[in-house]
């Protein structure tokens, strides 16, 4: 058993209190220091006091006033508890959950402070991996559900059309291009004059007239198409709307505003921005698709090379293509870099190119 | 470990001057030092100015810092047979006291900063009042200094210094802001002034300081912050009469200005 050491304060000591040794000796507790003395452990009132809320204190009456005993250190207090009889001991009992309740909440709180802190750091750091991980849990049939959602916001603001030359051109290059492929593609042509192209959840690619007029051949067109059809294959669309959508949730429970993130979301469907990492995928993955398929894969790098020569001569006119898929002087040396690493016995597309553009839908020329 | 022989000197602006014994060695807050005879070795070191491993003194520094304290302790040291003299001034107009840590228990609670100086190896740390009232409405805040070791501890705070002992049980109310120091063993708290008008009208404010028994405390008569007001106030008082001058001048020339302009 260890010694239980204690302050004793009584009205004819020092204020300071004087150190004591404290003992039961069955239902007496000995107090030993300033003389000897013994007190009935019944007539103790327990207390829990100090600074920190973490002393223990006994108190009597006696005679001239109010003695005391205080036990400070923890290994006295469990000794204490111990040695005590049965009926103080579970007084001592409530003191010392007392203590550990006020030394926990402290705990808890700073616990549950940082564990928030490091939660939202974690979510910011690996918002792109978490992303990823909710897009691949997505099922199939929802992911078409979202792109048609998609597809008829787009509907309201341009004409789409999977007819005509143009759109038959488009759909006979990707259905080269996505050969075994999961998904179940679909091809438009909008009438849109902006030089871009895009793809939405589900399989559902859309090339605007811009582009298809733009383009110097059906090999820059299938360029294009490989890129896109690499952010379906691999989700990008879809982990930017979750993406989007998360941080839409979370204004919306800041905000308490629920049709924020409706307007967001929307809002995000028109540009939807790729990272670049993603963009960086798509551009290699894209490659290979082009030489599997047979077709030059020069046309990747042939089509951003005409678009930033484009803007270059335009001046703060910078193709829609552009703005979302930022055709750096280093992704176009990279891009050609790959495309002299792949080997491909490729046959340029015969078609015949002018006609296609002939063939699209509203005057975009 | 032996007290420190000193003298207080002064009554309102006080300094300390401590005899040091042959091989003694005090600490004192940098730039505490008045004077020190010739032959006192004089260091300066990180934390509390002892022996602890290199982190332990950078660990010991910040715990300093963050309770208004100096990260470097001056340590001064009598390597001579003979006894010396070295002086510590107090930083403002106000008391000191004299601590023997051993008779109070070992560990003595200060208000941020009243640390001056000690017997070498006294340790400076962090007392966080863990109870959320008290530490918004104490008039201490949450951090507080917890000055421990065996030796003496030189404390200082503005105004004037009372000790104040309570039986146990015994319980004090305080004006927030007035605590200076207090033994481990005493309750802080605060509590409602007790009813409205008193709250609006008697000028204590909200809340006052409930300090509990058993132990000994100190209370200052008049805290840096309500010493620092009334200053502010004088001062800005002041001020306020040159700006009326100014505006008295302003006028005068805005009437000269338009009367000339009033001319034909």
């Amino acid at each position: 058993m260890s010694e239980i050491t204690g302050t004793l304060h009584s009205p004819q000591l020092p204020e300071a209190g004087v150190p004591v040794r404290l003992q039961f000796l069955g239902d007496l507790l000995r107090i030993e220091g300033a003389g000897t003395q013994d007190v009935m452990a019944d007539t103790l009132e327990v207390s829990v006091i100090g600074f920190n809320d973490d002393t223990l204190q006994l108190a009597w009456q006696e005679g001239d006033g109010t003695h005391a005993v205080t036990i400070a250190d923890a290994v006295s207090q469990r000794a204490l508890v111990a040695s005590a009889p049965a009926s103080l001991a579970r007084k001592l009992r409530g003191g010392r959950g007392d203590i550990r309740f006020h030394r926990g909440k402290w705990s808890v709180v700073i616990g549950a402070l940082v564990t928030c802190v490091l939660l939202v750091a974690l979510v910011w750091w690996q918002s792109e991996a978490i992303t990823e991980w909710i897009a691949n849990r997505v099922s199939m049939e929802t992911e078409l559900r979202i792109g048609e959602h998609a597809l008829t916001q787009i509907e309201t603001e341009t004409e789409l059309t999977q007819e005509g030359l143009a759109a038959k051109t488009v759909a006979e290059i990707g259905g080269r291009l996505t050969v075994g492929s999961r998904y179940k593609y679909r091809w438009y042509v909008s009438n849109d004059k902006e030089v871009n192209a895009f793809a939405l959840p589900g399989g559902i690619i859309v090339v605007n007239a811009g582009l298809i007029a733009k383009a110097g051949s059906a090999d820059e067109l299938a360029g294009v198409l490989a890129h896109e059809i690499q952010h379906v294959e691999h989700r990008h669309t879809l982990q930017q709307m979750i993406h989007a959508a998360g941080w839409a949730a979370v204004l919306a429970v800041v905000l308490g505003d629920v049709s924020a993130i409706t307007a967001i979301v929307v809002h995000q469907l028109g540009n939807l921005h790729n990272s670049r990492q993603l963009e960086e995928q798509a551009d290699v993955e894209g490659m290979k698709a082009l030489a599997r398929a047979g077709i030059p894969v020069e046309g990747m790098a042939a089509m951003f090379r005409r678009l930033q020569s484009e803007e270059a001569r335009v001046g703060d006119d910078t193709p829609g293509l552009l703005s979302s898929h930022p055709a750096t002087a280093e992704r176009i040396v990279e891009l050609e870099r790959l495309s002299k690493t792949l080997r491909c016995t490729c046959r340029s597309l015969s078609y015949d190119w002018p006609a296609v553009q002939a063939a699209l839908p509203g005057v975009v020329r | 470990m032996a007290l420190l022989t000193h003298r207080i000197e002064g009554s309102d602006l006080q300094f300390v001057e401590i005899t040091l014994a042959a091989g003694e060695a005090v600490v004192g807050e940098p730039g505490a030092m008045m004077y020190a005879d010739e032959a006192v070795e004089m260091d300066t070191r990180m934390g509390d100015g002892d022996d602890a491993s290199f982190f332990g003194r950078i660990a010991a520094g910040f715990k300093r810092a963050f309770t208004g304290e100096n990260f470097f302790t001056s340590v001064f040291t009598n390597n001579t047979s003979r006894p010396l003299r070295v002086a510590f001034a107090a930083p403002s107009p106000g008391k000191m006291v004299v601590v023997d840590l051993a008779s109070i228990g070992g560990t003595l609670i200060c208000q941020r900063g009243a640390f001056l100086g000690g017997t070498r190896g006294v340790r400076v740390g962090v007392a966080f009042k863990k109870r959320l009232r008290a530490g918004l409405f104490g008039g201490e805040g949450f951090v507080m200094q917890r000055i421990s070791g065996s030796g003496t501890a030189i404390i200082h705070a503005s105004g004037t210094l009372a000790q104040i002992s309570l039986r146990a049980g015994e319980s004090l109310k305080v004006d927030t802001g007035c605590l200076a120091a207090l033994q481990t063993s005493v309750t802080y708290d605060v509590m409602y002034v007790g009813k409205l008008k008193t709250s609006i009208l008697g000028g204590e404010g909200l809340f006052l300081a409930q300090l509990k028994g058993p132990g000994i405390v100190w209370l200052q008569s008049l805290p840096m912050k309500r010493l620092r007001a009334s200053l502010l106030g004088a001062s800005m008082a002041q001020s306020r009469g040159a700006g009326g001058k100014m505006l008295y001048f302003l006028g005068i020339i805005i009437f000269v200005i338009y009367s000339l302009a009033q001319l034909p």
